[in-house]
């Protein structure tokens, strides 16, 4: 199964994704996209199966860049 | 061939598909590669082609709003990130109209299978079944992403 997945994130700043992943989303799970980290707080179904994919819906909150060490 | 289809498989685009019907797609189409930044369709430019991600990551950018009565975003917005198996230009192919946003790469080595309309078109006219099939998938497409912006807007607030 292709888990195809809506990632919406809180707070409107970010434009979300929509992507394949191998494995379906779960919840507390921290997701990267580009150079952000979240943490998923939702996941529903958009809409049903079709073939081999499964059309899922995420919230994502933003969890706080990892500060760089000074060189 | 093998692999180009293996690959295509994992686009919903195809869904539906049989792998010879999927190796007739692949045969109209080509290849292309983009580093990060790289601008691959423009808003407004003529829209000819649809758009396979492949590998990498794009986004899509809708212009600031240009119409005084019509409000828009003031400046260019992102609105979405799209990933592998993900298309975009799809609009432009169902409807022929000028391109609605631009769409950037974001990562370097960025690859896209490019299907030309003409000859995708073409190729449903031979085969009517390949055609609903893509038609039917592209639909899906559309309302999961008009779905995914109702969903952003709701998260907004």
């Amino acid at each position: 199964m292709i888990y195809k997945v809506s990632y919406v994130v809180l707070g409107g700043r970010h434009p979300g994704a929509i992507v394949n992943r191998d494995t379906p989303p779960r919840l507390g799970e921290v997701v990267v996209l580009g150079e952000d980290r979240f943490e998923v707080v939702e996941v529903t179904d958009l809409i049903p199966p079709q073939g081999d994919f499964a059309y899922l819906h995420v919230t994502l909150r933003p969890l706080r860049r990892k500060k760089r060490k000074p060189s | 061939m093998e692999e180009l289809t293996e690959l295509l498989k994992r686009s919903d685009l195809f869904c539906g598909l049989t792998e010879e019907e999927i190796r007739q797609v692949v045969a109209i189409g080509h290849w292309a590669t983009y580093n990060a930044g790289e601008t691959i369709i423009r808003e407004g430019a003529p829209s000819d082609e649809l758009y396979i991600i492949q590998k990498g990551l794009v986004e899509v950018v809708v212009p600031r709003g240009t119409v005084p009565d019509i409000p828009g975003p003031p400046e260019a917005t992102p609105v979405v990130r799209l990933g592998e198996g993900q298309i975009f230009g799809e609009m432009g192919l169902v409807d022929r109209g000028s391109r609605s946003a631009t769409v950037r790469a974001l990562m370097d080595g960025t690859t896209v299978f490019v299907l030309p309309r003409d000859a995708f078109y073409a190729l449903c006219d031979q085969n009517h079944a390949i055609g609903y099939t893509v038609m039917r998938n592209i639909a899906r497409d559309l309302s999961f992403k008009l779905r995914h912006r109702n969903l952003r807007v709701v998260a907004g607030w």
